[in-house]
């Protein structure tokens, strides 16, 4: 081979080397996640306007108690089995578990987000735990709802899991 | 002096069909990068105009649920957050879907979309607040938010009997907006 050759064989090579990096570095920017504003805007909003729409939600039948009186009633009288009996024979501690359960998932898990809701008390011991991660990564969590009962302050708090 | 005059001719068309072969690689490697920059332009203006749909739409839902005339009206609303009253809701929509006025009114404020309200807690069916679609739209953006819905009674902090007489659901609010 002729040394010009050589050396267009070289330019031929530098120029699909360059073209390469130009291409890899268009496929990153192409491929960059879509729309993030919607993401950013539920990661800061959503776990709270969730959590403060669930706590005053009237039960379907439990006395017309709310969500909240429910778990108030859970806490104060677990131990000493005084608890509501709702309409279907269920304590106010399994029946606010299922009732949140259908809320969580028919909101939050038609959004295709993990969650996490728990009730704990001062010491920050969880007494409740509902829902379908258990929330270890990354999440972002709502403003702490405060519940006041007989056996303290407790605190309620939804998370929503990233990953 | 003729081969010489020929020579000259020769070595000049060639200059000439490789100044030529310059210009035609030249112009084809500037096509080939405007093919590039038209397609990442047209990528990045798409995603662009997602983003910006996306943000409508939350400004969108945001301006609804604070709507005076679907908005549940109580001391503590604050308190309580994105709250929907029903009876409020149920007379808007009758209202905008039936009055011309209104409509027109109306299609100032909440413009080419959809209100609907879904139901999570009961389990019921949604309605339709307002519905208004874009002639020929190319894409809907839409947004959820979750509302308590007041079906009856006076809300105060809370819905349950020891509070007030109010029933309250969970819903979502979904806002669609035609771009």
């Amino acid at each position: 081979m002729k040394k010009s050759q050589m050396e267009i064989m070289g330019l031929v090579m530098i120029v699909i080397l360059l073209s390469l990096v130009i291409l890899v570095v268009l496929q990153f920017i192409i491929r960059q996640p879509a729309s993030t504003v919607k993401e950013e805007y539920y990661h800061s909003q959503l776990a709270t306007n969730t959590l403060n729409a669930l706590l005053r939600t009237t039960s379907e039948s439990c006395k017309g108690y709310d969500m909240t009186g429910l778990f108030k009633d859970c806490v104060e009288n677990y131990d000493n089995n005084n608890l509501i009996i709702c309409e279907d024979g269920k304590n106010s501690c399994s029946y606010v578990e299922g009732a949140v359960k259908t809320i969580l998932e028919g909101s939050l898990g038609a959004l295709n987000k993990k969650h996490n809701l728990t009730v704990a008390n001062s010491r920050g011991a969880g007494i409740v735990s509902i829902g379908n991660s258990a929330c270890i990564g990354r999440r972002e969590s709502s403003n702490p709802q405060p519940l006041s009962t007989d056996k303290g302050l407790m605190q309620i708090v939804l998370y929503i899991c990233e990953d | 002096m003729k081969n010489s005059n020929n020579l000259i001719k020769r070595k000049s068309q060639i200059k000439m069909f490789e100044t030529v072969a310059i210009l035609v690689v030249f112009f084809f490697i500037i096509a080939i990068g405007f093919a590039f920059y038209a397609s990442i332009s047209k990528t990045l203006i798409s995603r662009e105009a997602a983003e910006q749909a996306d943000l409508r739409s939350i400004q969108f839902s945001e301006k609804i649920t604070f709507l005076p005339e679907i908005k549940c009206t109580s001391s503590v609303s604050k308190e309580i957050g994105s709250c929907i009253d029903l009876l409020k809701a149920d007379k808007f929509g009758y209202l905008v879907n039936t009055d011309n006025l209104a409509k027109e009114y109306y299609y100032d404020i909440l413009g080419y979309s959809d209100i609907k309200i879904i139901y999570v807690y009961p389990e019921k069916e949604s309605i339709l607040v307002y519905s208004k679609p874009k002639p020929n739209y190319r894409s809907i953006s839409t947004f959820q938010v979750p509302v308590v819905l007041l079906e009856e009674g006076n809300l105060r902090s809370r819905c349950g009997p020891e509070f007030s007489n109010a029933k309250c659901s969970f819903a979502l609010l979904q806002v669609g907006v035609y771009s």
